[in-house]
């Protein structure tokens, strides 16, 4: 259990999940296409705003897995953690509203 | 709110705040663990994705190494942000950290061609009549106007502090300095395949070099990352022990 905690509370274990939401998890957005300079702002901006989603996400769970499996914390504290990775959560869906918001208008623009 | 929860504890300072971890000075074990890191995640990614060659995985636009690097860039964005948003001392530092990862995950998007523009054409657009105006403004106001402004401000503030910390031998200067010497590795790189192969009648490498630039940023944001996760795990509230 000891080494399981250890590994989700280390860097290769959020970054590894970064490397799965960018490849995988990521939809191909259509930001850079030749002639289209307008849409070049637009499209690449949902992009970032996705990536900033992403971050957010990963910063949430993080949040919520430590908040969970952190030994001898008290309540208070944990509550406080997992309140402040709900709130990183809901950045994330945000994030994600506006990102296809800005999607769906490069397309309409297109 | 308890004393502390947001705050390191007092006694140790250093330039991002300080920990007993980062105190160490790491800077091979962080170059060669994120080596093995990214070299682990460039062979998955080829075999998640399936595509057909190793350039398509490594050396292309928009590919999977490049993405994941962005990824990190972001992420270590969002995670510096809230650092200084928690870390009252170091807030500039922080806050400078942040508008560098941003800089570097909108350069890995080449956020410099599409929003920047190298053409005088696209400047056109920002007063051409035939788009709406709420959406020129979003360009410039929401993306442009704020990161010149927080990267002008911060740059000049965050620079006598870092004089500072140099002058005083801080210890995380050694990793500092790798990290700039990777950077100014991939800069090299991409210079050499931009501008100076064909000069050469080396374009046959240039897929080569094209792949090592875009492996060495992967490589610098999961460096950046292992150098500043004991910092983020001292600053951040979830690792205050309640002892």
């Amino acid at each position: 259990m000891k080494y399981a905690v250890d590994w989700i509370t280390s860097w290769p274990a959020w970054m590894f999940l970064i490397a799965v939401g960018a490849t995988v998890g990521l939809p191909r957005v259509p930001y850079y296409q030749e002639g289209l300079p307008y849409l070049y702002e637009l499209g690449g901006m949902a992009l970032v705003v996705w990536f900033i989603g992403l971050g957010f996400l990963i910063l949430g769970l993080y949040f919520i897995v430590i908040g969970c499996v952190s030994a001898g914390w008290l309540l208070s504290r944990r509550l406080h953690v997992l309140l402040f990775g709900g709130v990183a959560l809901m950045l994330a869906g945000g994030c994600q509203w506006f990102y296809l918001m800005l999607l769906e208008m490069s397309v309409r623009v297109t | 709110m308890r004393p502390g929860l947001f705050q390191i504890p007092s006694g140790r300072t250093s330039f991002l705040g300080d920990t007993g971890q980062g105190q160490v000075q790491l800077c091979w074990r962080n170059l060669v663990e994120a080596l093995l890191f990214c070299l682990t995640m460039t062979l998955l990614a080829k075999w998640f994705t399936n595509l057909p060659g190793w350039g398509d995985v490594i050396a292309s636009e928009n590919g999977p190494v490049e993405m994941m690097s962005a990824g990190v860039w972001f992420v270590s964005m969002v995670w510096c942000l809230i650092a200084g948003l928690s870390h009252s001392h170091h807030r500039i530092e922080w806050l400078g950290l942040t508008t560098l990862c941003l800089l570097f995950g909108l350069r890995e998007l080449d956020a410099h061609v599409w929003a920047t523009g190298w053409n005088l054409d696209k400047f056109a657009n920002y007063w051409n009549p035939s788009f709406p105006l709420w959406e020129r403004l979003l360009v410039i106001g929401c993306m442009m106007i704020p990161v010149m402004v927080i990267g002008i401000v911060l740059c000049s503030r965050i620079w006598s502090r870092l004089a500072a910390a140099w002058n005083s031998h801080a210890p995380w200067i050694g990793q500092l300095t790798l990290g700039g010497i990777l950077l100014s590795f991939c800069v090299v790189v991409d210079k050499v395949h931009g501008y100076y192969l064909p000069l050469l009648g080396l374009e046959d490498a240039q897929l080569f070099f094209m792949g090592l630039e875009e492996f060495g940023e992967y490589v610098l944001g999961i460096y950046t990352v292992s150098v500043l996760w004991p910092y983020w795990q001292a600053i951040l509230p979830f690792h205050q022990t309640d002892s």
